[in-house]
């Protein structure tokens, strides 16, 4: 058995609202979707046999794995398959993944085990919506059965994973155990695996040292950068994220309204000093919104070089003092990142004042686009489309620094709409060398996904969307 | 306790709870940040958050959501949390046994302690034994619980191995394992009440013994043992009772770091999670129930003053 501390109690499994990280750790070992994400980020067919589109773009053909069941015995078939998506599109269940379904126009059975979803434009990020919350599967009998007796469903979920739901103590623990008859044979290698909220972070570390736990999730830098430097007995494991975290500076304020004000701040920014001082060199520097995770961020961008000079002769150019406030989340390390950036830009001769704010006034600046600069984070989605459309497209509400450049709208919408993974790799390579030029953002390193582990577990696939599959988990004697 | 009393006494409990409630709701309120905002984090947009507010009611203005609150609760209805739909009733009695066990075995443990080390330095005042205990005392009652808590976590969990650092076994999982997944924090709430209450009863059983009736006693040649439980300890525990009593809700505050310490599924733990989540109801709901037992428990005190001096009945 294997016991797994994360950070906070889950609030429920129903796939209508999931959205926190942590309940996505554990859906992962009784949920299933219908695409994957792999080691190396490409989003692969898992109940899914094979996704095909039409020649428009606007049609996707999902081919259903045939002779899977979901633990109470249903059928996993296209009839399922319809039923769950009609259910988080319906927009009365106010599903929290409204956003990403609403590009489906319908869903449709065209055989037992094959689905066609009509989009209302072509998109080509659809796939990896489909290896999101969004597709996940969960039971048609099992949701008629809980609805009808009035209860809510997302306390005893019912899907097609490696283990099936058996109970869960609220805030105390959720245990699942073997699905005997899961389509891939051979797992998973685990009896039950045992899900704990541990919130506190230093409780989590003394738990795994003292044997309580064998798997924590979200440790703090300080334990990982001891446990890679062999000061604990513990094992890191760490995938490669898909999102960034960065400085965003205002596109329509001035003065980062002006291209050169933006470059000089790039310029200013020492950030592999900064990487190193500040989260012990445990993540790496990021050059564009795309996580290494994905092919996106494994491409080459060249990003504006740490060169004081340059930025000091973009500030005289520019011609009027350089001033502006940052907001950061008034945790210790986003304060101590947002110091140094201050004395860096200071040397420029940029006056920077820091401002403090928790956590969710922070998060509405941004979404009420109602701040100079603010230090941020995306976590990142599996397709490089949901890391770029919706921040930098014109048009995007949530495009937060309000960033208008017609060039990158273009190349957004051929991303969007092209086939070809050849040609949408090379358009976001522009993308990326688009936002380093002229951009708003300010990236500084990438959200690698990090568990530390007992010695004994092994096994656990690195996908960079960091969940951990406990169904290829297993335990060494 | 005539009924003039208990009359007034009521009415100053609901006064005190209904301002308690307003003082909450309004306190939530002026947190900076936002439910919904809570609830949805990173992904929130512009649209996602309006549909939200609508469906949670948050678009009422406060004092409509207030009183809506107000009148479902006193039908006792207390509303569901804004993140699971769990209703907040069924949550806070869900997680209640955990801590009102904390609570009970700390008061137990640490009396259990606290009296008897008391009783005896007071009786040997100046002793080898009454300065250490003192000594002792006065260092842990400069050590917060939490620190109590992790020192303990660092030797019985991770140097000797003894006990689990974090977890919870109910009692439906044996008496044995539910007392052993308790024992560390429970002791680590106790440390930190044991010198309060022994350095009180020390005092006031210093000053009793002193009493005439005390020279009597012991002149008539009645045994020590005899004279400190049955003669002194009576008239002594006036404050520590007191104590004990209003201890309780200081202890609700402690058991909230530690529960958060050692992952125990307390009222502790959901009033921080509720807090940082921005849970209104929740928190309102922890908040009205730990004011209603607060202000019970200090009634019950009253009440035993009665019993231990029966003079205060008639003042």
């Amino acid at each position: 058995m294997l016991t797994v501390g994360l950070e906070a109690d889950f609030p429920g499994f129903d796939p209508l609202g999931m959205g926190a990280l942590v309940e996505r750790m554990v859906a992962v070992s009784f949920y299933e979707p219908l695409m994957e994400i792999n080691e190396k980020g490409y989003i692969v067919p898992h109940l899914a046999e094979s996704l095909s589109v039409s020649g428009d773009g606007m049609t996707y053909t999902a081919k259903l794995r045939e002779g899977v069941k979901f633990h109470d015995a249903t059928p996993f078939d296209a009839d399922a398959v319809v039923f769950n998506f009609r259910r988080l599109m319906d927009p009365a269940k106010g599903c929290r993944c409204l956003a990403e379904v609403s590009s489906i126009r319908s869903v449709d059975k065209s055989g037992p085990y094959t689905v066609e979803f009509r989009l209302k434009a072509p998109n080509a990020a659809f796939p990896a919506v489909l290896a999101d919350i969004a597709g996940l599967q969960t039971s048609p009998t099992a949701i008629r059965k809980a609805e009808s007796a009035g209860k809510n469903y997302a306390e005893t979920p019912v899907g097609t994973g490696p283990f099936r739901f058996v109970e869960w103590k609220r805030g105390i623990s959720l245990r699942v155990e073997r699905n005997p008859d899961y389509w891939q044979k051979g797992l998973p290698h685990l009896d039950a695996v045992v899900y704990r909220p541990i919130p506190d972070g230093q409780t989590r570390m003394a738990s795994l040292t003292a044997g309580d736990i064998q798997l924590a999730a979200v440790p703090s830098a300080a334990d990982v950068a001891a446990a890679k430097s062999g000061q604990t007995r513990v094992k890191v494991v760490e995938s490669p994220g898909l999102g960034s975290v960065f400085a965003m500076f205002h596109a329509q304020r001035a003065p980062t309204n002006d291209a050169r004000v933006r470059q000089a701040l790039f310029h200013a920014t020492d950030r592999a000093l900064i990487l190193k001082t500040i989260n012990r060199g445990v993540y790496p520097i990021v050059n564009s919104p795309f996580g290494p995770g994905m092919m996106a961020g494994r491409l080459d961008v060249k990003f504006p070089e740490y060169n004081p000079d340059k930025a000091r002769a973009l500030i005289k150019e520019y011609g009027k003092p350089v001033k502006f406030t940052l907001s950061v989340s008034a945790v210790p390390s986003a304060v101590q990142l947002a110091q140094v950036y201050q004395q860096m830009w200071q040397k420029v001769g940029i006056e920077v004042s820091i401002e403090q704010l928790e956590q969710l006034q922070l998060i509405r600046k941004a979404i009420k686009n109602d701040f100079d600069a603010v230090s941020f984070r995306w976590p990142g989605r599996g397709d490089p489309d949901l890391n770029a459309y919706q921040f930098f497209h014109s048009t995007s509400p949530r495009n937060y620094t309000q960033y208008k450049n017609p060039e990158m709208d273009k190349l957004l919408e051929q991303a969007r709409s092209a086939l070809d993974s050849k040609v949408r790799l090379d358009t976001y390579a522009k993308v990326a060398q688009l936002l380093a030029r002229d951009g708003t953002y300010l990236f500084m390193h990438s959200t690698t996904n990090y568990f530390l582990s007992s010695r004994k577990v092994d096994g656990l696939p690195k996908i960079p969307d960091g969940l951990p599959r406990v169904g290829n988990v297993w335990l060494e004697r | 306790m005539s009924f003039a009393r208990i009359r007034s006494r009521l009415l100053s409990l609901v006064l005190v709870v209904w301002g308690v409630t307003i003082a909450t709701f309004v306190l939530a309120n002026l947190l900076p940040g936002d439910p919904v905002l809570a609830l949805l984090g990173e992904d929130a947009t512009p649209e996602s958050i309006a549909v939200w507010r609508a469906k949670l009611g948050l678009d009422q203005p406060l004092l409509v959501r207030y009183f809506d609150w107000l009148l479902n609760a006193l039908q006792g209805d207390f509303g569901a949390s804004y993140r699971t739909d769990e209703k907040v009733f069924d949550m806070i009695l869900h997680r209640l046994p955990v801590t009102v066990e904390i609570l009970v075995l700390t008061q137990i443990v640490a009396l259990a302690i606290a009296v008897p080390c008391g009783i005896f330095s007071a009786w040997r005042s100046g002793s080898n034994f009454d300065r250490a205990t003192m000594g002792t005392s006065l260092g842990l009652l400069s050590m917060p619980p939490f620190l109590i808590g992790i020192l303990l976590i660092y030797l019985f969990s991770i140097q000797l191995g003894l006990l689990p650092a974090t977890g919870y076994a109910s009692l439906d999982d044996g008496i044995l394992e539910n007392l052993q997944s308790l024992l560390l924090p429970v002791l680590a709430l106790a440390l930190a009440e044991i010198p309060v209450y022994l350095r009180l009863l020390r005092e006031d059983m210093m000053q009793t013994l002193q009493q005439d009736y005390i020279a009597v006693a012991r002149a008539k040649g009645m045994p020590p043992r005899r004279i400190l439980l049955f003669h002194a300890l009576r008239p002594s525990s006036f404050s520590l009772i007191t104590v004990v009593g209003v201890n309780i809700g200081r202890l609700i505050g402690g058991a909230i770091i530690v529960e958060v310490l050692f992952a125990l599924p307390g009222i502790g733990q959901l009033l921080i999670q509720s807090v940082y989540q921005q849970d209104f109801l929740v928190l309102q709901g922890i908040v009205l129930f730990v004011a209603v037992a607060f202000v019970l428990v200090n009634a019950t005190v009253d009440l035993l003053y009665n019993f231990l001096d029966p003079r205060t009945s008639h003042g």
